[in-house]
């Protein structure tokens, strides 16, 4: 009995008190309650912000982890169908230009929280906006940190080649690379080697 | 229950508040009560407070019971219940999110769906022209710490 379904579980549970005990006004409040927290916390929500470098300051708006998905709340059966509402009212509110699709920055940061949060792996999803889309596994979740970590590298060190440029021994770029001592990181092909790291 | 653990200041307030509400809103049931069984048979489900409860006939002349009524409980099980997710769920959501946040949180999920909900039920009394009800309800608020207790 996971924790995840206590919410689904006390909706089911008073949408059938209210239809057989006539206790309606429950089960609106507890759906309607439901739905607004929801949204409340997905997209209007500031968290504090982890991944970046900044001290302080509000942080991202809303939690773009896509554990977070609407449909994640409701057992696995039933997950698909749910998804794919979700995601047709979501494209339809961004179309409308009510909400703002997430950037991959924010979904990997509320990824990281949520990982934080729970110390178990999660399984992390594909599709930003917080709508699930099943994939990628844990190792992904892994690499894809990682080359924002190695991007963030290369934007310092390119920083740090900038103010150095005004020095008469310039270095010269060597082939292959756009930039001084530039990192670069295939996971596709790591199992060439280590040494391009 | 130990008493000693320690509650964050806006959950104790909370706890406060649902204790005490529904405490007074019992009172006054109790005192309508004894007044009313002495003239007809009016059954208790006709007992209202309209200053603690919403009740959508009048709701609009006591507007601040859009955010007591969901600190009103009728009976002591439910009671218990909001109690005990008012205590775990504050006492995790306010360490995680801070007390001004938790607190814009509570009274988001409480008064927003009354907001929602009473209108309906005024226009559906208007079209049946049947008996008001009387909203009590932990229950959204319930929902919604449970649904960030998932987030742990």
């Amino acid at each position: 009995m996971r924790m995840k379904h206590f919410p689904a579980l006390f909706l089911l549970l008073n949408s059938i008190a209210g239809v057989i005990l006539g206790t309606s006004t429950a089960a609106f409040l507890a759906w309607l309650g439901f739905l607004i927290g929801w949204i409340y916390l997905r997209f209007y929500k500031l968290q504090p912000d982890l991944s970046t470098t900044s001290t302080g300051g509000p942080g991202l708006r809303g939690d773009a982890s896509e554990t977070f998905a609407f449909a994640s709340f409701f057992p696995d059966v039933m997950q698909p169908p749910i998804a794919v509402v979700g995601d047709q009212i979501y494209l339809l509110l961004v179309a409308v230009r009510l909400c703002t699709p997430f950037s991959a920055e924010a979904v990997a940061s509320g990824n990281e929280q949520a990982a934080a949060r729970s110390e178990s792996g999660l399984p992390s999803l594909l599709n930003g906006g917080g709508r699930s889309n099943r994939g990628m596994g844990k190792r992904e979740e892994a690499e894809r940190r990682r080359a924002l970590a190695l991007k963030a590298l290369d934007q310092r060190l390119n920083a740090a080649t900038a103010s150095k440029a005004q020095q008469p021994a310039a270095p010269v770029v060597q082939q292959g690379q756009s930039m001084l001592g530039e990192t670069s990181y295939d996971p596709d092909h790591e199992a060439r080697g280590e040494d391009r790291v | 229950m130990p008493i000693r653990t320690n509650i964050p200041p806006v959950t104790r307030i909370l706890l406060l508040v649902l204790i005490g509400l529904s405490f007074l809103y019992n009172l006054a049931r109790w005192k309508l009560l004894d007044g009313i069984s002495q003239t007809d048979h009016s059954s208790p489900a006709t007992v209202r407070v309209p200053y603690l409860t919403l009740v959508p006939d009048v709701c609009l002349y006591y507007p601040w019971t859009f955010a007591t009524t969901t600190f009103v409980e009728r009976n002591i099980f439910t009671l218990l219940i909001s109690g005990a997710t008012l205590f775990y769920g504050g006492k995790y959501l306010e360490r995680a999110w801070g007390s001004k946040e938790f607190g814009l949180f509570v009274i988001l999920v409480a008064v927003a769906p009354n907001m929602i909900v009473a209108p309906i039920y005024m226009l559906w009394t208007g079209i049946m022209a049947s008996g008001s009800k009387a909203c009590v309800f932990e229950a959204s608020s319930l929902r919604l710490s449970l649904l960030t207790q998932f987030l742990s």
